[in-house]
């Protein structure tokens, strides 16, 4: 079941793991016939900008932490660092079984190459965003179209400049939680306003990297995402969607 | 109820800089972000990749592209990528020209999404920042010039009943589709 007009922006499936592995050991792993598709690798650093009030100076630490690299039309990515791995596919979505397949095509060789044989914290998470027509009196009514709903502490003028939420919670599962983000945002459409969806479903414990465990549990986290974005979102949402691909 | 006013929606990334991914993060992250003692933190350490102006400004086309592609045909976003890929080509790119700005880009995204069509525009610029998308069929040529702020200027050639007819206009991306009927225009965009 899925959405013609699915409003998926990015859809990642991040792997992380205790041990740091080396910037070399990284880059070495890239070199898989698995990335071919993917393009030269690129330095992924921060950058931190202090004042040291006692010597009254600047100072400026540049750090390399890992490797981005990208399709050549852009709508795949990947981020490696010392202890993560993130896979990133962008809008359009196409189904689940594609995605899937194709962050376990990648990770698969990669933790080959450096030893993983178990994460600390899988991630699966979807970042939605509907865009919504805003009528001639220039609002919508939030509660339309989404179940979220923000009562103030007071009477006020009934209208949202700005919302941002995010909770995190555990799941039905036991040792999954999520975290939600909802959001008032731009639309890149003309005339149109947007709610932001971001979902993001993640374990709580260590994974072993091995069958059927791995599978299953990514399933089980796929159920929850998709009861968790269906439960956020009402049938006016569903219409803007353009119904379900038969 | 609980209304939301869009004329103060704040700009959220859905087309520039980073992956939502990175965004997202960042702002978490930023909440919590502390300088040791005696510092005061100026720049939090946000993740980001390093790359030339015209890698990344391919990154933030591709991107934006890439945000409403759920509103354009089937496959209509992995064509335009690679087409925005080939124009930025290191090898045919000159360095001279001014990149493609993001309002432009905008722009001919809104022109996209409002004709709705099936058939790819050729793509170009003007060294000085707009999104040149251009149609040709049968020696019917469309040509629209896309402009920062949701602007355009657009041109035709079109043989209409034995004659060939031009014209010009200034516009903007939701009114084209319009503008253009007395033309005919699906036989560029069906």
């Amino acid at each position: 079941m899925r959405y013609v007009k699915a409003p998926i922006v990015e859809a990642v499936l991040e792997f992380r793991w205790s041990e740091v592995r080396s910037l070399a050991d990284l880059k070495l792993a890239l070199e898989d016939k698995a990335f071919n598709d993917f393009g030269d690798a690129k330095p992924r650093v921060t950058i931190n900008t202090a004042f040291d009030v006692g010597k009254g100076e600047l100072s400026q630490d540049r750090k390399e932490i890992g490797y981005e690299t990208s399709v050549k039309d852009g709508t795949e990515r990947v981020f490696l660092e010392e202890r993560k791995f993130v896979y990133i596919k962008n809008a359009p979505y196409t189904e689940w079984n594609d995605f899937r397949e194709r962050a376990i095509g990648l990770i698969h060789p990669f933790s080959a190459a450096l030893n993983l044989l178990e994460f600390s914290r899988i991630g699966l998470r979807f970042i939605n965003r509907i865009d919504i027509p805003v009528g001639d009196g220039g609002k919508i009514d939030t509660d339309e179209y989404i179940s979220i709903k923000f009562d103030g502490p007071r009477e006020d003028a009934g209208s949202i400049d700005e919302f941002q939420m995010r909770v995190v919670k555990p799941t039905v599962v036991e040792g999954i939680s999520y975290a939600l983000v909802v959001a008032t945002s731009q639309s890149p459409l003309s005339g149109h306003t947007a709610i932001i969806l971001d979902i993001d479903v993640f374990t709580k414990f260590p994974v072993p990297y091995q069958e059927p465990t791995f599978s299953e549990l990514l399933s089980s986290m796929r159920e929850q995402k998709n009861g968790i974005f269906e439960s956020c979102i009402t049938d006016k949402s569903r219409e803007l969607f353009g119904g379900m691909v038969k | 109820m609980n209304y939301i006013d869009a004329q103060y929606v704040p700009h959220f990334p859905g087309g520039d800089n980073d992956s939502l991914y990175d965004y997202l993060n960042n702002i978490v992250r930023g909440l919590k972000s502390v300088g040791p003692l005696g510092f005061v933190q100026l720049d939090n350490s946000d993740a980001s990749s390093e790359m030339s102006q015209r890698e990344r400004r391919l990154l933030e086309i591709q991107t934006a592209i890439s945000s409403v592609s759920m509103h354009l045909q089937t496959g209509f976003s992995h064509g335009l990528s690679r087409q925005f890929y080939e124009l930025l080509d290191e090898d045919a790119w000159e360095d001279e020209d001014v990149l493609p700005d993001m309002s432009s880009v905008r722009t001919f995204l809104q022109v996209l999404v409002g004709t709705d069509g099936n058939r790819r525009p050729g793509i170009g610029t003007n060294g000085r920042g707009s999104v040149t998308a251009f149609w040709l069929a049968d020696g019917n040529r469309l040509t629209v010039e896309c402009l920062p702020e949701e602007r355009i200027t657009w041109v035709l050639t079109r043989e209409l009943d034995g004659e060939t007819v031009r014209a010009a206009g200034e516009s903007r991306p939701a009114r084209l589709l319009h503008e253009l009927t007395p033309y005919n225009p699906e036989i560029w965009f069906d």
